[in-house]
């Protein structure tokens, strides 16, 4: 859409949506530097590209599906990592208690169920939506997000 | 999903405590954006300015604001006809899967523009930062897969000169207005039109989704060929182009350091089964094919090319990874394992990752990292801190003739952080990815070159094959060899200023796979280059759109590049699937396209003239084609099945094993695991000649990585490792017998013998002793008593 090729316009947009994808960034990747960085890239990206948006409707799901490629791609880098050292960066969270023990609890899901139910939270999607984002059957979304709630409950009993 | 609305709730509640960076904020974002704008525009004017055979050594500065005298009407004019087409949304009248006729178009425009008949003259492109850095959907003709140049060492000290003169006008670097200089030299002997690295003039077409595949019509490009793919100049203009991502720090937020920037697959591969013969070798045979086999070896993708894992057996011993205390050394003692000796990691930060073992050398690769947290003033501001670290990747070699005493002979190291590795003879190639250190660089070679052995890596060594295409190209794949005679140093060390995403390792070449996201979708380019006995040299470069599903997707027989890929237009949510051939250059050759409109590809493996793939939306297309004639590709059949396999391995002479998932057409809820047996001795006429689901089972580990399965058609055994309905990990053992999957164990490693997690479980045998090793233990199984457990051992 031309009328986004601005800054501005394309910001305002963003005011809408940047809360969630760093959220749903930081959930999936367990990390709030990549998860920056991940948003970060993924919104240059949505910029360059958003002449050919159809409608402003359409550019949630858009960045969406552009983060979540790109956390995608950031999952299968850590298997040849060492061990996280831990978040090293300090967290001002207000609640910390809880906002670290759910990252701790999401750190404990297979990485594809993470990244689903993280769409599923953070994204609002539905497993339609979800499987067609990520290019996976939506049944196969649907059993695997609920068994990844399942967990989640089970945990945090 | 509904009756979980109280947990997301809950959970979104959560993370509503968790602070948002502030560079993520929309007033920094903004001005982010506008940073980026002010270089796409700078680009664009740039753009206009460039004319045939110009040295254009000069950055420019508030380039938006210019007005450049060699401006003309007739390239104003082309500029905006071309942000016409591109904007245009028009659907190509031939389908190549990408806006093939704009980019026909322009490809004309500039051709006649550049063309320069029996001159050698050198080229020098001006990548403004935003457009050429960070607008990676952008640079559509980058090194284009029928494009090429050679380097004429004439040329290239011209270019020298340019860039001494670029050099020398680069004093300070504002903000915004940083560009740089990429040096491309051109030689046209043949009148032709050779386009490495051109930066897309229309910063308006950015995204404009075109993949650089020229179509066939673009003969005068076809024509030209050639293996260079363009190198650093010198260490200043390297600098110039990684300084670059400075520009974001000066925005005012964290910088990231360390090697961060790398997305890697974990699977990789190597594979080409040169022909027919090698199908009763597939599977990995510890003896020749006439025999029978007597131990498993790690299920490599090429026979001839070793790969490294968390578990090797030479027959006698079996090596156990165990990422706290080093390697086990297991002897076999009947169906008992004895611990022999371990071997011990050096240093407290030292993270081994896997090895090779090779008669009497053990080589095992350790990630070293440094970490060190400071901040700036600046910085403090935010509540920011930068993270340095230091990641240097080692091949450590081992003399283990005698089993109880392993002795260290050598140590080879490299900056970055592993990917992968091969081993081909006597030669181990490593890649690692390395990110500088923003921070701490300055115009020093030694603060943003990385280090391979003794010292940085020549500029001639480090090549731009991707182009000025990612803002974030600023990290280097590091590619070195190591020979198992001279275990202290690298023979030869090559580095690709580029991130890679996957690698493809054939007997013969190394592909490294770049994707890349354009609006309408992916796009992947490859690079390539040759290797043998230690010798590691550029070859090609090339662009196809879509993207692979993983390393099984390419293939390299009798000299072509095969590759199967999806295309996802994000746009209006349409998938299609197309087959590629490139030739030994990555020029393309032919392809077929458009095939399972609205499905994806799940697997693929291909046997010589042969490929297989499958994809899959509701139920399972298995689609063979011929490729025998690389100018003519065809699909020979396609056969529908229910739910898809995610793996595919040749299971002796007629036969395909799929290794995936059961789901119901209908409702798409999946069923289970599944593994299907296809005859593929008509390729045309493929079928299913048996299935066996395993219900209950939530994670298969051969998903994303291969080398978790066994299949060892000789000895008909399916070892695979996965986790039940409740999270156990569990591994079961196959066999196919008169037709008919067989189950021969399944062994709950949660419930009996805890070994490791998933990912560290892997299965291997040694005559009639079946092991099942992990992290912390191994467990062994007497295949000739119905695989009752023998004895377990844990560490």
């Amino acid at each position: 859409m031309e009328d986004l090729k601005s800054p501005e316009a394309f910001i305002q947009l963003y005011e809408n949506v940047y809360k969630d994808l760093y959220r749903y960034a930081l959930y999936t990747l367990g990390n709030v530097q990549d998860a920056e960085d991940a948003v970060g890239d993924a919104v240059l990206d949505a910029y360059a590209g958003i002449h050919n948006l159809r409608s402003k409707e359409a550019f949630r799901s858009w960045i969406f599906a552009i983060l979540s490629a790109k956390c995608k791609r950031k999952r299968r880098e850590y298997a040849n990592r060492p061990e996280p050292l831990g978040e090293e960066l300090p967290e001002r969270s207000l609640n910390l208690e809880e906002a670290v023990q759910m990252r701790e609890l999401f750190e404990r899901l297979p990485e594809e169920e993470r990244l689903l139910i993280s769409l599923r939270v953070w994204g609002g999607y539905n497993s339609k939506e979800i499987g067609e984002m990520l290019r996976m059957n939506d049944g196969t979304v649907r059993s695997r997000i609920s068994r990844a709630f399942a967990r989640l409950r089970v945990w945090m009993t | 999903m509904d009756d979980n609305r109280d947990l997301i709730e809950r959970i979104r509640k959560a993370g509503e405590d968790e602070e948002i960076p502030q560079s993520l904020e929309p007033d920094n974002m903004r001005k982010r954006l506008e940073a980026f704008q002010r270089e796409l525009d700078a680009k664009a004017e740039e753009e206009e300015n460039m004319q045939p055979g110009t040295h254009k050594a000069q950055p420019e500065r508030n380039a938006s604001q210019k007005t450049h005298p060699e401006r003309t009407e007739s390239k104003e004019k082309e500029l905006r006809e071309t942000e016409k087409s591109a904007d245009a949304e028009s659907k190509e009248p031939e389908n190549h899967g990408f806006s093939g006729m704009k980019l026909q178009e322009r490809r004309t425009k500039r051709m006649s523009s550049w063309k320069i008949g029996g001159m050698a003259a050198a080229v020098v492109l001006v990548a403004s930062i935003g457009a050429g850095r960070f607008v990676h959907n952008q640079d559509n003709s980058t090194l284009v897969s029928q494009e090429s140049y050679e380097l004429a060492s004439a040329k290239k000290s011209e270019a020298e000169k340019e860039i001494k003169k670029a050099d020398a006008e680069d004093a300070n670097y504002a903000d915004a207005g940083t560009e740089e200089t990429g040096i491309l030299e051109e030689n046209s002997e043949d009148a032709g039109i050779e386009e490495k690295d051109v930066l897309e003039e229309d910063s308006a077409n950015a995204g404009a989704g075109e993949a650089d595949v020229i179509s066939e019509d673009d003969e005068e490009i076809k024509k030209e060929s050639s293996s260079e793919i363009p190198h650093a100049a010198s260490y200043e203009e390297l600098y110039e182009r990684i300084s670059q991502r400075r520009v974001y720090e000066k925005q005012g937020y964290m910088v990231e350091e360390g090697d961060m920037m790398y997305e890697t697959a974990v699977q990789e591969d190597a594979a080409v089964f040169t022909d027919s013969s090698m199908a009763s070798d597939l599977g990995a045979s510890g003896t020749s094919i006439e025999s029978s086999v007597s131990y498993s070896e790690t299920n490599t993708r090429e026979a001839s090319v070793d790969e490294a894992d968390i578990v090797k057996t030479d027959g006698e011993y079996i090596y156990v990874l165990n990422r706290s205390k080093g390697i086990a050394v297991l002897r076999k003692d009947g169906t008992d394992v004895k611990e022999e000796s371990w071997i011990s990691l050096e240093g407290m930060d030292d993270y081994p990752v896997e090895f090779y073992v090779d008669g009497n050398l053990l080589q095992l690769i350790v990630t070293k990292e440094q970490t060190e947290m400071l901040s700036s003033e600046e910085e403090a501001e935010w509540d920011t801190y930068y993270v340095k670290t230091d990641t240097r990747t080692c091949l450590i070699t081992y003399d283990i003739s005698d089993r109880d005493n392993p002795v260290k002979i050598g140590e080879y190291e490299q900056d970055g952080s592993y990917l992968t590795s091969r081993k081909n003879g006597k030669y181990v190639y490593l890649f690692t990815a390395y990110a500088p250190a923003y921070f701490y660089m300055t115009a020093e070679p030694e603060t943003f070159v990385p280090k391979a052995g003794e010292g940085i890596i020549l500029c001639e060594d480090i090549y731009y094959p991707f182009g000025m295409q990612e803002y974030t190209e600023n990290n280097y794949l590091v590619i070195s060899s190591v020979e198992s005679d001279s275990p202290d140093k690298a023979v030869e060390t090559k580095a690709l200023l580029s991130r890679s995403d996957l690698f493809y390792v054939s007997e013969k070449h190394i592909y490294v796979v770049n994707s890349r996201w354009e609006e309408s979708g992916e796009s992947t380019s490859l690079a390539s280059f040759a290797y043998d006995s230690g010798k590691i040299e550029p070859t090609g470069a090339g662009n196809i759109p879509g993207s692979l599903n993983n390393s099984f997707s390419l293939d390299e027989y009798n000299g072509y590049l095969r590759a199967v890929t999806t295309r996802w237009d994000y746009r209006d949510s349409t998938r299609s699937n197309a087959l590629y051939i490139l030739d030994e250059n990555l020029n393309y050759v032919s392809k077929i396209d458009n095939l399972a409109e609205g499905e994806d590809i799940r697997s693929a493996r291909f046997m010589g003239d042969t490929a297989y793939f499958v994809t899959y939306r509701n139920t399972d297309p298995l689609f063979s084609a011929d490729l025998s004639d690389p100018q003519n590709p065809v699909i020979l059949g396609e056969l529908k099945v229910t739910g898809f396999s995610e793996y595919l391995h040749f299971y002796g002479e007629n036969l395909l094993l799929g290794i995936g998932w059961e789901t119901d057409p209908d409702t798409g809820i999946q069923k289970g695991l599944k593994l299907s047996m296809f005859d593929v001795s008509d390729p045309s006429n493929v079928t299913e000649c048996s299935r066996m689901i395993i219900e209950n089972v939530g994670n298969f580990s051969g998903s994303w990585n291969y080398r978790a399965v066994l299949v060892n058609p000789e000895r008909n055994l399916i070892g695979l490792s996965f986790t039940d309905q409740n999270g156990s990990i569990c591994y079961g053992v196959f066999s196919y017998e008169e037709g008919e999957f067989r189950q021969k164990m399944v062994d709950n490693l949660t419930l009996g013998s805890e070994l490791g997690e998933l990912d560290s479980i892997r299965g291997l045998f040694i005559d009639s002793c079946y092991y099942v090793s992990g992290n912390t233990g191994i467990a062994v199984y007497d295949m000739e008593d119905g695989f009752k457990k023998m004895q377990k051992l844990t560490w």
